[in-house]
């Protein structure tokens, strides 16, 4: 089977390692102008662009390679678009090819999407094989989150510069080649030491800023034009509210062991507590507020808010966002992403906004300073 | 005490409903009054642009009724279906209107589950608690309130339009006295208007689309008309794995409908930046490919759009209608 499907944070080398050990082609490419066009030429004109970015992926790559048979979509049972993924997806792809496969996957049954991945497999590969290369698998995306996690925090203030991306490529390539959990153990250990190493802890940036928002946007860099990075370079440490290995944490949380931190920004159960002042359902904008409203409450300089052009769940959440930016007196930056947005104008409004968040850093202090006189 | 109603949202379903209830508890029901440019203007002031049409103009409803009654009643009811949602819109409505409002409106949410009888007894019983009655009052009150929604059902399936259902009837008893309001059934084209209902009945957002549209000679078929016969569409591979409540209606109409070869086009009416129908555009136009496909527009408005585009599109879509069909009637 050659199959293709639509990048998402870091489960897309993951998920190529798993399904390569089931004997399967995975091609894959990273996002480009042309891929973009197709999807927005082929979607509907309303829909978000996460979902016009995976269509546009699999048409591109299913132009490029003449002998692809299957491309993988996955969807949710959930009032935002997200629900209409899978079947729109398919109408689209099989309108326009009908020799294609499409694996229509729903992430809200976990069990039942585990039986269909194994499916995959076919008769070669047993459960106990199958159950192994899975929670490598699971592994190896944890990797990634944290690595990646520390690399938005140290690559404001590092000694060597630009050392810490360079570990992040080469830890990259070693977690997708390692094939067992001790391997991967040694890599997380080697990288996490080289990263902390090159850490200047004592000229250690003063300002740090949040950012949240809609996941495909907090975590595809060619949608977002990587503002991480951007950010890092003016100095200023970012840390994000979405982690894919936070949502299978909290999924093992409900089985009863969770080790991290009960004050941890990124603890769903935390954020939910905070936003029950603001939204009394629970269906995803509470993620977005919580996250603010823990951030707020811990000293973060700032706020980055994210979101493609007319998500529903998120512009709710902007509502309630404008309150609490009062309430606790903190700095937003609310972003809209879309196939329209061009990099010049988020650069120029970073820079602002980093500017203005380095002048109210200042007078703060000076007044600490003045007042302990 | 007066109990206000905003027109929107859930309005032109329970309506009926509610007014009996409150109505038997001894309080006066106010509806907010139909849309108008003022209240438009209120809702786009305080909400912001990325939002659709509609759901500003809910915002206006509901600052509208502020200085006009004691208590606000904004439920937020979880869909009829089992498996389904309402547009996320719809759900967070009450927690945005207790943001943006604060104190200065008192509000009465409440969750009403319509798909279990005896979960919704129980909230109504909590509303009756809330009021402080004694069992029986409320209790008669709830089975009046019960039996008027079932009749109301009853005429909106037989084809009665909902908004007048909801404007005439003062009490519940003279209820039936509608019939000579009835829709005839005479005429040659039959035309499918997919839509939700809290703004297909609008008259002033829409520019009386459905009353144009009747004067054209046309009949007008919307997905709230017939349900029980279109249960059957359940079946169709699209609409058993659709979430949202209002598009699954809509399909489900679409699909009964193309399979009888019972419409000669479709009217899919929309609103910039709606949520549920950024996927309807294409799936309805999917399904219609699939049967006898029949000319199908895709009319998307927002607060900018003039009657005069709108009137000059009926017009070339109704041409294009009734000269298909005297194509195909006479080969």
């Amino acid at each position: 089977m050659r199959l293709t499907y639509p990048h998402f944070a870091n489960l897309t080398m993951p998920m190529k390692w798993l399904l390569e050990k089931l004997d399967c082609d995975v091609v894959l490419e990273s996002h480009n102008k042309r891929s973009l066009q197709l999807g927005v030429q082929n979607a509907p004109e309303l829909m978000c662009i996460p979902f016009k970015l995976a269509l546009g992926h699999t048409l591109y790559m299913i132009d490029k390679h003449q002998n692809l048979d299957s491309c993988a979509i996955i969807c949710e049972n959930h009032p935002c678009r997200i629900c209409s993924y899978g079947i729109l997806f398919e109408a689209i792809i099989k309108e326009k090819y009908k020799n294609i496969n499409v694996l229509n996957y729903n992430y809200s049954e976990v069990f039942n999407l585990t039986r269909q991945l194994k499916r995959i497999g076919g008769e070669g590969t047993s459960w106990l094989q199958f159950v192994r290369y899975y929670f490598i698998a699971i592994r190896k995306l944890d990797i990634l989150d944290q690595l990646e996690r520390m690399l938005i925090k140290i690559r404001a203030s590092e000694k060597k510069v630009s050392a810490t991306e360079l570990y992040y490529t080469q830890a990259y390539n070693d977690v997708y080649k390692a094939d067992s959990l001790k391997t991967l153990n040694a890599i997380f250990r080697h990288y996490q030491n080289a990263m902390l190493e090159n850490w200047d802890q004592n000229n250690r940036s003063y300002v740090r800023v949040l950012i949240v928002g809609e996941m495909d946007c907090q975590t595809n860099y060619f949608l977002n034009f990587n503002i991480q990075k951007k950010v890092n370079l003016m100095g200023i440490e970012v840390e994000r509210s979405f982690w894919l290995s936070q949502v299978i944490n909290d999924f093992f949380h409900l089985m009863g062991s969770d080790k991290s931190n009960k004050n941890e920004i990124i603890r769903f159960k935390t954020i939910r507590n905070e936003s029950k002042a603001y939204f009394e359902h629970n269906i995803g904008a509470e993620l977005t507020v919580g996250a603010s409203v823990l951030c707020a409450k811990q000293r973060y300089n700032g706020i980055i808010h994210v979101m493609p052009f007319a998500c529903t769940l998120e512009t709710t959440a902007a509502t309630a966002l404008r309150i609490i930016s009062i309430n606790y007196n903190i700095p937003i930056l609310t972003l809209l992403l879309d196939e329209q947005t061009g990099e010049a104008g988020i650069v120029t409004r970073l820079e602002a906004f980093v500017d203005l968040l380095l002048q109210k850093h200042k007078r703060i202090s000076r007044a600490v300073i003045r007042s302990s006189r | 005490m007066i109990i206000g109603i905003p027109r929107t949202m859930h309005f032109y379903n329970y309506f009926p409903m509610w007014k009996t209830f409150f109505s038997r508890l001894g309080h006066i029901v106010q509806a907010s009054e139909p849309t108008n440019r003022s209240l438009i203007d209120q809702g786009l002031s305080l909400v912001s642009e990325d939002k659709c049409l509609p759901y500003k103009i809910a915002l206006g409803h509901v600052s509208s009724l502020k200085d006009r009654c004691d208590l606000v009643f904004i439920p937020s009811i979880s869909s009829p279906d089992k498996k389904c949602f309402f547009c996320p819109n719809v759900i967070y409505f009450p927690d945005v209107v207790k943001l943006i409002f604060g104190a200065s409106l008192p509000i009465l949410a409440i969750g009403i589950d319509q798909c279990h009888y005896r979960k919704m007894f129980k909230t109504y019983s909590q509303l009756g608690k809330i009021f402080s009655y004694d069992s029986r009052t409320f209790k008669a009150a709830y089975q009046q309130a019960i039996k008027v929604y079932a009749d109301f059902n009853v005429l909106v399936n037989y084809g009665y339009r909902a908004d007048d259902l909801c404007s005439h009837i003062e009490y519940a008893d003279t209820y039936f006295d509608l019939k000579s309001n009835r829709v005839k059934a005479e005429g040659n084209l039959v035309i499918l208007l997919l839509g939700y209902n809290y703004y297909i009945y609008d008259r002033y957002i829409t520019f009386d689309l459905v009353d144009k549209l009747k004067q054209m000679g046309l009949i007008v078929v919307t997905p709230d008309m017939h349900q029980d016969k279109i249960i059957e569409a359940n079946k169709n591979e699209i609409v058993s794995s659709l979430n949202w409540y209002h598009s699954k209606a809509m399909l489900k109409a679409a699909l009964y409908y193309l399979k009888r070869n019972q419409i000669d086009g479709i009217i899919n009416l929309a609103f910039f930046n709606c949520t549920t129908n950024a996927a309807n555009t294409k799936l309805v136009e999917h399904i219609n490919l699939q049967y006898q496909s029949v000319p199908l527009m895709n009319l998307i408005m927002d607060e900018h759009s003039s009657e005069t585009g709108i009137l000059t599109r009926l017009e070339a879509f109704v041409d294009t209608v009734s000269n298909l069909k005297k194509l195909r009637g006479n080969p």
